[in-house]
């Protein structure tokens, strides 16, 4: 009886052993990423199907395997509500084994996967998503990283302009969650840079003639008008601007996207200024990845596609540099790489998940001087992004609090 | 606020004004002589505008080409619709052509999207009408002051040749008395297609003349007709003059509003509708029955 109670015993300590010494070699029999998206609403032309296939190109580049084990590709449609979101991050987990979700544009739909990721300990990678609370006070240093921008950055990057751009702001703003956001983050950076918000008028959301609000605009005589929207009220703004004859310059938040340029066209879009999280090198690298790109999708990347490119890339070097899946070890992993890809040149993932990378100040380019369809946007300067992200100390995280 | 802000800010309501009556003319008509309200007057206003946009980028004709054939083609396109559906609603409820065109609505605008994405195309100002004067108090863009020219002058001129001249009183005395004026002689269900198509035309011409403003975009008259719809009925449902004046007084009431509290500016017509209503459900030119 004792003696097969012993053997027993040892049976089951050579049975962890062996599934030790397993783990150790192989951690995983396949690496699965979940791309969670907006596949069928307002932000899919920005990510959606393009960001499935940005990641694939990842994939492709590493032959489809890591140390001979398959990885596969999923893709989901949140629809844009958190709810959604959140039941597919479940099921992923649980029952399809999804390693890593990734993408996952609107800040709503990503908090709540980021409660699912955290209580499954899995990993997430933000690409689409702005919210600067991913890396505040709900950071989550074991399960997320934070990749492509933040509404910080976007502030912090359109401050650093103001020496180049002139000191006598004007708002354009959509009256809604996102134009209120964009303001809040602009005014305190514009003011540290010495600039002075001369005026501003919120237009309802979907304005078809902003005739009015441009005419109110060059009565207050600004050097730089801001139009915090996106989409067709951008459009429609810098299309009033244009016709009115104004001559401060622009900075438009809804211009990152190369389609919705393309659309409003460069007679009209010409001059006006963005910062792009994606500050484009001219290299051959690049442009052959942009060229494959547009093979695929017919459109040119967004910043968004080419930054959801990077963060798989990254992952799924570290996954095979330290032999595992497990997201602390992969993290690890990551942190200790240098980020550098069509996306990024200088990036680097800091303990927090935000990954810190110079942007672009961009300016569109006239008719004479666009060489191609999709040549649209021309680098002014590169931003630092050390000095455009929020530093690591005092951001709310409650890892890293002030010093 | 200075004189000078607000003499443009009126001058850029007087510009959307002309738009807005142009666009309720022709819904006044449908509904003074056929009895539609015609819920689609936005798809064909659409229909105008990528009329003028085809025109360009698949024949290479231009703008001026396109004032010409596009309202045009809204109208056939108008017309032969009224001939197989909209002839069969004279004789209901007015609720049943307004679900018909709001049915006719929904699937012509579904089959641009399909077709067109959403995504606004642009469509150049004519060179002949580009840059514009500067007026002292504000920058007018020559296009906008050609738009105020055209509108008023179709507005105008349609109001004429219905209220003065023999078409408009053979036209009016259809509607009155389908079965009299048959008696004269006089082909009605002719006489009312023709009615129809005048007035999804004055839609086209709007599209056209709003493209080179605003982007050519399957949903470009999904909300305008709301707001078109609103004035028709603060100026009197039939009321030809009425559309007109509410037009141009409603979209300057509308610029002013975007200077004094500019959130409200998409509501402010509405507002209006709803005081005309519980004041003067007839309209303000409209008569009560």
């Amino acid at each position: 009886m004792k003696k097969a109670g012993m053997q027993k015993t040892g049976l089951a300590l050579a049975a962890v052993l062996l599934a030790y010494s397993g783990t150790a070699q192989a951690d995983f029999d396949r690496v699965k990423i979940g791309v969670l998206t907006d596949l069928s609403g307002i932000y899919e032309s920005g990510t959606g199907a393009g960001s499935v296939e940005a990641v694939k190109m990842a994939v492709e580049e590493f032959g489809g395997k890591i140390n001979g084990k398959p990885i596969e590709v999923i893709a989901g449609d949140h629809q844009n509500k958190p709810d959604i979101g959140s039941s597919i991050a479940n099921r992923w987990y649980d029952v399809d084994k999804v390693d890593v979700i990734t993408e996952v544009v609107n800040s709503a739909v990503a908090f709540a996967v980021l409660d699912v990721t955290k209580q499954k300990n899995k990993m997430l990678m933000l690409a689409g998503a702005g919210s600067a609370d991913f890396t505040g006070k709900a950071c989550a240093p074991n399960n997320s990283v934070h990749w492509v921008y933040d509404t910080y950055e976007l502030g912090a990057a359109v401050g650093a302009t103001v020496s180049q751009l002139g000191k006598k702001w004007f708002f354009i703003s959509a009256d809604y969650a996102f134009g209120a956001a964009v303001e809040a983050g602009l005014r305190p950076m514009l003011a540290k840079n010495g600039a002075e918000v001369v005026g501003g008028v919120k237009h309802p959301l979907g304005t078809s003639d902003f005739s009015s609000f441009v005419l109110q605009a060059q009565a207050a005589n600004p050097d730089v008008i801001a139009l915090n929207s996106g989409g067709d009220d951008t459009i429609g703004a810098l299309k009033a601007i244009r016709e009115f004859g104004l001559k401060a310059k622009v900075m438009g938040f809804g211009l990152d996207s190369p389609s919705g340029v393309k659309a409003m066209g460069l007679q009209v879009a010409q001059g006006a200024y963005n910062v792009n999280p994606w500050a484009k090198r001219d290299d051959a690298e690049t442009n052959a990845w942009v060229a494959k790109f547009l093979e695929r999708r017919k459109v040119y990347p967004g910043s968004f596609q080419v930054g959801v490119y990077s963060a798989a890339k990254s992952y799924l070097k570290a996954v095979q540099a330290s032999n595992s899946t497990d997201p602390k070890v992969v993290l690890a992993k990551m942190r200790e790489q240098k980020i550098n890809d069509v996306f990024t040149d200088d990036g680097y993932l800091r303990p927090d998940g935000r990954m810190v990378h110079s942007v672009g100040l961009t300016q569109i380019k006239t008719p004479a001087e666009s060489k191609s369809e999709w040549d649209i946007y021309k680098l002014v300067t590169k931003l630092n992004g050390d000095d455009v992200f929020r530093p690591l100390h005092g951001g709310g995280c409650p890892d890293f609090p002030a010093k | 606020m200075s004189t000078q802000v607000l003499f443009g800010q009126l001058l850029v309501g007087l510009i959307n004004g002309s738009f807005y009556a142009l666009l309720a003319l022709g819904f006044a008509i449908i509904f003074g002589l056929l009895g539609i309200i015609n819920i689609a007057q936005g798809t064909f206003y659409m229909i105008g505008a990528f009329g003028g946009w085809m025109l360009l980028n698949y024949f290479g004709l231009g703008y001026w080409w396109g004032l010409l054939l596009a309202p045009l083609i809204a109208g056939i396109v108008g017309m032969a619709l009224e001939k197989t559906l909209i002839s069969r609603m004279y004789k209901l409820d007015h609720i049943y052509g307004l679900l018909l065109t709001y049915g006719l609505m929904m699937f012509i605008m579904g089959t641009f999207i399909y077709f067109f994405q959403t995504a606004p195309r642009p469509y150049p100002v004519p060179p002949e009408l580009q840059g514009g004067y500067n007026l002292g108090f504000m920058f007018l863009p020559k296009y906008r002051a050609w738009v105020v020219l055209v509108s008023l002058t179709f507005c105008l001129g349609t109001w004429f040749v219905i209220e003065k001249t023999s078409v408009g009183r053979n036209l009016r005395a259809a509607t009155e008395n389908p079965m009299l004026t048959r008696a004269f002689g006089i082909n009605v269900p002719a006489l009312l297609t023709f009615g129809f198509g005048i007035g999804v035309a004055l839609a086209g011409l709007g599209g056209v003349l709003a493209g080179p403003i605003y982007s050519v975009s399957p949903i470009m008259g999904g909300d305008l007709v709301i707001v078109v719809f609103a004035i028709v009925v603060v100026g009197g449902m039939q009321s030809i003059l009425g559309a007109v004046i509410t037009g141009l007084s409603l979209g300057v009431l509308e610029g002013l509003t975007k200077v004094f509290y500019a959130q409200g500016a998409n509501m402010v017509i509405f507002v209006i509708m709803f005081i005309v209503l519980m004041v003067k459900p007839a309209g303000l030119f409209g008569q009560e029955k």
